[in-house]
């Protein structure tokens, strides 16, 4: 039997450290786990193009919309699966990609620390600058990697996000959504979406909503402001 | 000195005593070689976390990516643990399985905080490598365990993190621990054919002296 001096022998040592150890790798995973599978928080998109936007609808094309918070790394994982959305759409002709990067001001120095490069070598693309986060606000996308189609009329078809994790590229849910809705870009269908991965856009805590004139606002705790 | 003498009794047990001593011997070597490479894997693995997803964002306000936090407490949580045990018990039998299960969990760590990049799935197969210098066909077992392990559970609840697509077959672990296994298999040519020859070396040595 052991005294109360040889508890700590070398070998209950050991033991301990292999318990600590145990419990600690799981709760490492677990909540590594936890983390990358979280989606951002739930977003509203208006059904058809806002009238308030400062994009213009270019008509006769479906419009890709992508909201991306410049220094978000699964912001890369986003751009990756365009250029397979691109690989998959087959037959069906390319929408223009538009690639919403959320900046503070114009004075944020974001500009060289992005990932703008790599979105605007994707074919069909172009990149803006969104100020503040108005433009996403406008949208309804509250977290990067929030992708928005189009069709031709001005009617939404996909909104979501088009990769199963954060920061986590490969074959997902949220992309086939994305290919069969250009295939099918038709209004009377369901809207398809899916869950957007990333960091948030902006700090908005509560949910946006859409009023009866088909305007996104803010909720009353984030000042009801329309936009 | 008759090399070519029959073995008696003396002989065998005095080849036995040079081929657990020349055991020992490796078994502390690896030890010391393993501790080290989990030591340098960890400051590697925190170097690239920072590289691939350094910081978190919400809007113009940003903190410590997890996957870095994840690589930092990946130390006190199975990296010092196990270079502990190595120093406190070396040339011991668990002690090998203990730095064996670390080194693949560095393995499954890297493969998550790389948005299960198919390429860092390399990594388990260089570990096993490291990990056949034990000559000791247990550890490769429990490294392929542990794989096998982590493949089938993540590949159920959360198969991106792992083969980096969502829809997977039920039996993809299957293939993964496959190719473990054809690994493994050269691995246990390769340390059946050294430890013939130590025991060579240790039946020679015993005839002589």
């Amino acid at each position: 039997m052991d005294t109360p001096n040889r508890l700590f022998t070398r070998r209950s040592l050991a033991a301990i450290l292999l318990g600590f150890s145990g419990l600690a790798t799981l709760t490492l995973f677990l909540g590594i786990t936890a983390f990358d599978q979280a989606p951002g928080q739930p977003a509203t998109s208006p059904p058809r193009w806002p009238a308030a936007t400062k994009l213009k609808h270019l008509g006769g094309e479906a419009e890709l919309l992508v909201f991306v918070h410049p220094l978000c790394n699964c912001t890369n994982a986003t751009i990756a699966e365009l250029a397979k959305f691109n690989a998959r759409r087959r037959q069906v002709k390319a929408p223009s990609i538009t690639f919403i990067v959320y900046r503070p001001d114009r004075n944020s120095g974001w500009d060289e620390k992005s990932f703008v490069a790599s979105a605007a070598a994707l074919p069909n693309a172009r990149t803006l600058w969104d100020d503040g986060g108005e433009e996403a606000a406008r949208f309804g996308a509250r977290t990067s990697g929030y992708v928005l189609l189009y069709s031709a009329e001005g009617d939404l078809v996909f909104r979501g996000g088009i990769t199963g994790a954060r920061g986590h590229e490969g074959d997902n849910y949220g992309l086939d959504a994305l290919v069969a809705a250009l295939a099918s870009p038709h209004a009377s269908g369901p809207l398809r979406k899916n869950p957007v991965f990333g960091c948030a856009l902006g700090s908005w805590d509560a949910p946006v909503t859409v009023n009866k004139q088909g305007r996104l606002a803010l909720a009353p705790a984030q000042g009801g402001r329309l936009l | 000195m008759n090399l070519d003498a029959p073995e008696t009794p003396a002989i065998t047990k005095r080849s036995e005593s040079y081929l657990a001593a020349s055991f020992h011997k490796l078994h502390s070597l690896v030890d010391r070689m393993m501790l080290w490479l989990l030591a340098v894997e960890w400051l590697g693995m925190i170097g690239v976390s920072f590289i691939v997803s350094p910081r978190v964002w919400n809007g113009t306000r940003s903190g410590l990516h997890p996957h870095v936090l994840a690589a930092i407490l990946a130390g006190p949580a199975f990296i010092l643990p196990a270079i502990g045990i190595a120093l406190l018990y070396p040339a011991r039998r668990w002690t090998r399985h203990v730095i064996a299960v670390a080194q693949i969990l560095v393995s499954v760590l890297l493969i998550d905080c790389t948005g299960g990049r198919i390429e860092t799935h390399f990594h388990v197969f260089g570990s096993l490598a490291f990990l056949a210098f034990y000559r000791d066909w247990t550890v490769l077992a429990t490294a392929t365990v542990v794989t096998a392990v982590d493949h089938i559970v993540r590949g159920i609840w959360w198969p991106q993190s792992v083969y980096g697509v969502m829809t997977v077959s039920p039996w993809r672990w299957v293939e993964h621990a496959w190719w473990v296994l054809f690994e493994d298999f050269f691995l246990l040519l390769a340390t059946r054919d050294s430890i013939r020859d130590m025991r060579a070396v240790a039946l020679t040595k015993a005839r002589l002296y």
